[in-house]
């Protein structure tokens, strides 16, 4: 019951803080794979985006990380 | 860019001992984040070398920031000799870490992993719980901001947290 609470009052506490709990909640509907998958997508998005804003010509870049979707 | 489905269909094919740590473990579990990396913790044996090695030999591993022409081979006498490999490949960016802060090699880290299904395959992930060890303890900016996000995941799962936020 005592983690019930704890757990109650740290999401209240996230959700002031801007975590998106409802997408969090959603997350974990999916299996592990599927998230993987909506991940894939993500990273695709973000690449291009760098591309788009990079401008023609450049390559590729490595580094997308630390990135929230 | 990062392709993390053949990296790790073809860890998987060829046997080799590895869990899925760091980011892409986070995205595993449940968090809303992107990486452009696979993080790694593999087993420190002779013939894990082997596996590792020739698996990723298709991709093309070289060192990451290091000059083009300088020599690397990744083979089993190059892991065996080394621990932390920080890699760039065909298919995206993969760091191999002999060890995890926070939690120790291989066989520590398992403690703390669970096999999930990903892309039809069985493989070792680290749990929410070893994921918040392991960023408490690297402790860098990166990774305390990944923090809440975890410990909000664990709180919907509905499991007791240890920690406070």
């Amino acid at each position: 019951m005592q983690s019930i609470h704890a757990s109650a009052e740290f999401l209240a506490w996230a959700a002031q803080e801007g975590i998106d709990l409802s997408m969090l909640y959603e997350r974990l509907q999916l299996t592990p794979t599927e998230r993987l998958q909506r991940h894939q997508l993500a990273l695709e998005l973000v690449e291009a985006l760098r591309q788009v804003k990079k401008g023609p010509g450049h390559a590729p870049s490595r580094v997308v990380a630390d990135r929230s979707e | 860019m990062l392709q993390a489905a053949l990296l790790l269909t073809a860890l998987s094919k060829a046997d080799v001992a590895f869990i899925v740590i760091g980011g892409m473990a986070a995205v595993a579990q449940g968090v809303t984040y992107v990486t452009a990396d696979l993080e790694l913790c593999y087993q420190r044996h002779p013939q894990n070398y082997q596996r590792l090695s020739h698996a990723l030999h298709p991709f093309k591993p070289r060192l990451r920031g290091a000059p083009a022409d300088l020599p690397f081979i990744l083979d089993a006498a190059t892991l065996r000799a080394g621990l932390n490999f920080t890699l760039m490949t065909e298919v995206g960016d993969v760091d191999l870490l002999g060890e995890v802060t926070g939690l120790g090699p291989y066989e520590a880290v398992k403690a703390h992993a669970e096999e999930v299904e990903l892309y039809e395959h069985r493989i070792w992930v680290l749990t929410l719980a070893g994921l918040i060890v392991s960023k408490q303890a690297a402790g860098r900016a990166k990774d305390l901001r990944l923090l809440p996000e975890l410990q909000a995941l664990q709180a919907l799962r509905g499991a007791p947290r240890e920690d406070g936020p």
